[in-house]
Order: structure tokens, then sequence, then C-alpha cells
């Protein structure tokens, strides 16, 4: 189980998790794309290890180039490094112990500091990626300027450098056709948002990442009060297509739900794209209480643990092997 | 009730439309709800944002900065155009003038408020205060609270007359 999701945080009936990422580069230095494969790439851990390698800190630093394919993969489906972090042969990250924390290097900016909550906890998140960014900033000079704030590789990133994402299972909205209007009007209010494990019909767990759309001339804690207006209300519309399901739908909704976790029980074996939309259903069953089997906590730790990396990755075994690995873990796991 | 497509699915998308006195009643299930874009309004597709971003840098028009090189690292504008990304800090400096205005698009502002490296909490907090200072007083001039506004104003110059007296 992934460490930062052991908790059970506050909403956590459709809110997963919080992630707070803020973007930093040292002054006079090359973007990563300019230094990578040059001896100044190691310039850049130089500040991460004086600073959180020193006796008396926990921390722990992984470089890329140390890590099977295998191993980075399950590292990206743990959402403990990005995808594009897993390709940068001069990547490296630090890790707290409950891996709560931690700092990207040599991603598309030198830095990606970030914080990870369960839960929606925007407010604790932004304060412990902001304390860490301080805690580096004490060995690491930080490319700024007055007008444009801390600069980045992509324009997009440019001012507060502060990316906030709440991880949202919109099941409810899914399933009765309003999530698509909902989320395009995300834009009008500075949002924007993704799914999660896959775009479209390939797997379907109806988890989606709300995020800020603005990082350049607004603060830093107007940005997070904006987002948890956003959040706010697509929370309230989540729960009203929950409602309105139970009380138009309930016979439906509630075979579906039982019919999910009666294939999630006994099935041999199941792809991820099944055991994803099964997966979902039982989700927002735990969430309405219809159903008390496991925490929705461990549910969505279950989703992370199901992807291919996780049972073992391409090399190896077969599609087969991993659909009954896949199904005797889901078994495992529920009750 | 069952879904008016496909017959097999549970409807649970509902719509109710009215063409010319007509009401036509539809009932779908999420599956097949997918193939009526009309019923979703607009629908949603991801990076939609970064994509007319960067759209519009490749519209911009010729600029006489654009030719330059950056003397630090090398990146011509054209590279930044392929990559969508700059090659080191000093970028901004050299193609400030032709970034600007895409800025100010995608952000809708371009002057930076709130953390700075080392400075203290109380001067990016009284930032943020100036400029929440100013919407005040756009609002005020707009609901033509005069009094209000010419207060606003009074503090606005106390608080630059301060900054700049130091």
């Amino acid at each position: 189980m992934a460490m930062w999701l052991k908790d059970e945080g506050p909403e956590n009936d459709i809110v997963a998790s919080t992630r707070v990422r803020l973007a930093r580069n040292l002054a006079g230095i090359p973007f990563p794309h300019r230094i990578a494969g040059t001896e100044r790439a190691a310039e850049i851990q130089a500040p991460v290890r004086a600073m959180f390698l020193r006796p008396g800190m926990d921390f722990s630093l992984t470089e890329m180039r140390a890590l099977s394919p295998l191993e980075r993969t399950r590292m990206v489906e743990q959402h403990l490094i990005s995808r594009d972090l897993a390709k940068s042969p001069d990547g490296a990250v630090l890790l707290s112990p409950d891996q709560t924390v931690g700092i990207m290097m040599m991603e598309e900016d030198h830095y990606r500091l970030q914080c990870i909550k369960s839960g929606f906890q925007v407010d604790a998140a932004l304060k412990g990626c902001q304390e860490l960014e301080r805690m580096l900033g004490e060995k690491a000079q930080y490319a700024f300027d007055e007008e444009l704030g801390y600069l980045t590789a992509c324009p997009t990133n440019l001012g507060t450098g502060l990316r906030i994402g709440v991880m949202m299972h919109l099941k409810g909205l899914a399933v009765t056709g309003a999530l698509a209007g909902i989320l395009s009007s995300l834009g009008q209010f500075g949002a924007t948002a993704r799914g999660i494990y896959g775009e479209g019909t390939e797997a379907r767990a109806d988890m989606y990442q709300i995020s800020n759309q603005t990082t350049l001339g607004i603060a830093e804690e107007d940005i997070a009060k904006n987002l948890v207006a956003v959040v706010r209300e697509v929370l309230k519309k989540e729960r009203e297509a929950r409602e309105r399901l139970a009380r138009e739908n309930g016979l439906w909704l509630r075979d579906s739900v039982m019919r999910s976790y009666g294939l999630l029980k006994y099935a041999a074996k199941m792809n991820t794209q099944e055991a994803m939309s099964c997966l979902s259903f039982l989700l927002l069953g735990v969430s309405m209480g219809m159903i008390s089997c496991c925490s929705p906590a461990v549910l969505g730790n279950l989703m992370m643990d199901i992807m291919p990396g996780m049972l073992g990755g391409e090399q190896g075994t077969t599609a087969e092997e991993r659909d009954v690995r896949r199904a005797q873990m889901i078994q495992n796991t529920i009750s | 009730m069952l879904c008016n497509e496909c017959g097999k699915n549970q409807a649970t998308v509902h719509s109710v439309q009215y063409i010319n006195g007509a009401k036509s009643e539809v009932h779908l299930c999420a599956e097949c709800a997918k193939h009526h874009p009309e019923l979703n309004m607009n629908l949603f597709s991801t990076g939609d944002f970064f994509k007319s971003f960067f759209d519009d840098f490749m519209q911009l028009p010729v600029h006489s900065g654009q030719g330059a090189v950056c003397q630090s690292c090398g990146t011509s504008f054209r590279d930044f155009q392929q990559s969508g990304l700059f090659g080191c800090p000093d970028c901004y400096d050299t193609f400030r003038d032709a970034v600007i205005p895409v800025l100010k698009g995608a952000h809708g502002s371009v002057q930076h408020i709130g953390e700075k490296p080392a400075a203290s909490k109380e001067e990016a907090e009284k930032r943020r205060h100036y400029y929440e200072l100013k919407e005040q007083l756009s609002k005020a001039i707009a609901e033509e609270n005069f009094e209000k506004a010419a207060e606003l104003r009074d503090e606005m110059k106390a608080m630059k007359m301060e900054e700049e007296g130091k």
C-alpha cells in the first residue's frame, strides 16, 4: 500500500488525495533539457544532498539510473514520481520516510518539490511543500525575476510555480451524464481537470485530478483559496448526483455495486479495465454506506496496486498471468 | 428505464428538449450518452488549455526580439517555439518582450505576487495587501462609491511612499 494513502483524510468518500507541487530552478544553470547527460546535471543534486542527507535527517535519495525499468514504473504507479522523471537518465528523487514529501530532480525543471496528503487537505499540503522549499532555499539560490516570479523551463509554470491537484472520485457525475459539462466549466474558475489512470475507455476508474491553471499574478494563498472553492463546488455536485442516483435509480445502483463486488470477489482473472470499472462502482457503494467491505483508502490503493507494473510489468509475464495475479490481489484485499 | 438507444443498459442520463414547442425526451445510459455531445453541452478535453497556449506561441507576430539568441545558453526563439521550453533562466531576459503578451493571455497578469526567495514574509504580505486594495478600488469606482475610493487611494499612496522611502 502506498504509505501516503494510509491515513483517512477529510472528505475521503470523494477526495482521495491532495497534492501540492512547487517548481524551482537554480539561478545561472540552464534548465534540465539543456544540461542532460553533462557534468552539470550533478550540480543539481548538490544542494539537496547538503540539506537533506545530513546526519539526523531521515530522507533517502534515489537515482533513476540505479533503478530497473520495472522499479521506475512502480514508482510512477504509486504516484511517487512522474513519468517524465522515470525517463530522465539524470533524474533523481528525494523522499521522506513516509513518502509524503519529496523532491524530483532534473525533471522538466531542476526541482519539483511536492507534498501529498490523503483526503482534502490543501492548506496542510501547501504548508508542507513550502517548508520543504524554504529548507532547500537555505542551500540553493533559486532563479527569480521581480516581474515573472520563479523562472521555469515552461512559461506555464512561471510566477509561484505552484500546482495544487485534488484527486476526486466522480462516479456519480459520470453515470448521470453531468461530468463533461462540469469539468468543461472549470476553466471559467481558473481550474482544470484530467483523468487519472488513462483517458477515455481504456481504464475507467472515474478518478479526476482538479488543479489550478494560473500560476502567475496570483499569490499562493489565493491560488489555494480559489481551488478549495472550486473543489467544494464539485464535491457538492457529486453528492447531489449520488443522492439523485439513489433516489431515482436505487435498484440499478445497488445492483451495479453488488454485481461489481461479486466479480471482484470471485473472478479468477481480471484485466485492468474491468477491474477499474468494478472498483469504481465498489468505491461508490462503500462511500455511500451501501456495503462495508473495506475503506475508501484501501480501494484507492488497490487501484494503484493492480496497474500492470505493480503486477510484474511487461517482462517475463503474460497478460493472462497478470490478470490472474490481479484477481488474487483484489480478493486478498477486499473482504 | 432502459436506454433508448441500446435497449440494454439502465438509463441514467435524462434530457428533455423543446424544439418549436414540441417536446422530445431522451433517456440514455452513460455509455450511449458519450456519443451525444449535445447532451453534455461542451465536451471536455484535457490539455486544451496548454494546446491553445502553445498555438498562441506559434502564431506570434514576428517580433524584433525573436531573431535573438540567448547569450547564456544559445537557445533561439525558434527552439522555444518548437519545444515550448526555454533553455535557461536568462532566456526570459532575452525574449521578455516577445513572451509577455502571451503570458498576459495565459495567466491574465504578468506581475508576480506572492512568495519571493529570502524575502521577508512581511514584504510578501504587504504586496498582497496592496493588490487587494487595488481590486477594492476598482470595485468602489465601479459602484460610484467615491468616498471609499478616496480612502483606498490614500492608503495605497501611503504604502507606495513608505516603499519608496526605504
